[in-house]
């Protein structure tokens, strides 16, 4: 009984994973990290503010 | 959006700004020294905001596991600074849930739950470590950490 319990909740965490991450290159001149491929897995266990910039 | 280029406001070894533009969005107005990256393909605007057609001024903060916590909506060219007190208070509540994180708490929500136990398969899978999802102290994430956690969720309810 236990271990269909277990494999319930793992099918249900399997479906519902959603990782919010990319990796583009940066470039920003000005950054320190201009030229290098970054994206909120880069920053390993650091939140990342993401900022949408397109303006009309 | 030098509003936003306040070293002072969040810990920024916790907490990183990164600038998406659309490709045909230009970096001129971007004057932090952080990075600026372009999305040509619309892949992160249409996962991150669900869909191109609506508002694109806003600014989603993801925690340390990728998982989107807050979408804050600006206006104008700049953020007000009602906006930025609520930015920032939302920063800082990320932040110290890290801080204080549970044991198998991975996703740092202050709960256990299913999203725990992904986020634990996940790690297996990806060959990575992490101390809050080594649940058995045993400095290495196996399935017995997930059987670990299984066990503290179904306990607590």
């Amino acid at each position: 009984m236990i271990n269909k319990k277990y494999i319930l909740l793992l099918l249900i965490s399997l479906f519902f994973s959603q990782e919010y991450d990319y990796s583009y290159q940066d470039v920003n001149p000005n950054s320190d990290l201009n030229g290098t491929f970054i994206g909120p897995s880069y920053f390993e266990n650091k939140i990342t503010i993401n900022y949408f910039g397109w303006e009309n | 959006m030098c509003n936003l280029n306040d070293s002072e406001a969040w810990d920024t070894d916790k907490a990183v700004l990164i600038g998406i533009g659309i490709g045909s969005g230009s970096i001129s107005s971007w004057d932090v020294p952080g990075p600026w990256v372009q999305d040509f393909t619309m892949g992160v605007w249409n996962q991150f905001l669900e869909g191109t057609d609506l508002q694109r001024k806003k600014i989603v903060l993801v925690d340390s596991q990728l998982n989107r916590r807050f979408i804050g909506l600006y206006s104008g060219s700049s953020i007000s600074n009602t906006q930025l007190d609520e930015l920032y208070s939302e920063i800082q509540i990320l932040i110290d849930e890290m801080v204080n994180s549970l044991p198998g708490d991975i996703n740092s929500d202050g709960i256990l739950n299913v999203v725990d136990v992904v986020s634990i398969v996940n790690l297996i899978l990806a060959g990575e470590y992490n101390e809050l999802a080594d649940i058995n102290n045993d400095n290495a994430l196996n399935v017995t950490d997930v059987i670990s956690i299984i066990n503290l969720i179904l306990d607590n309810n």
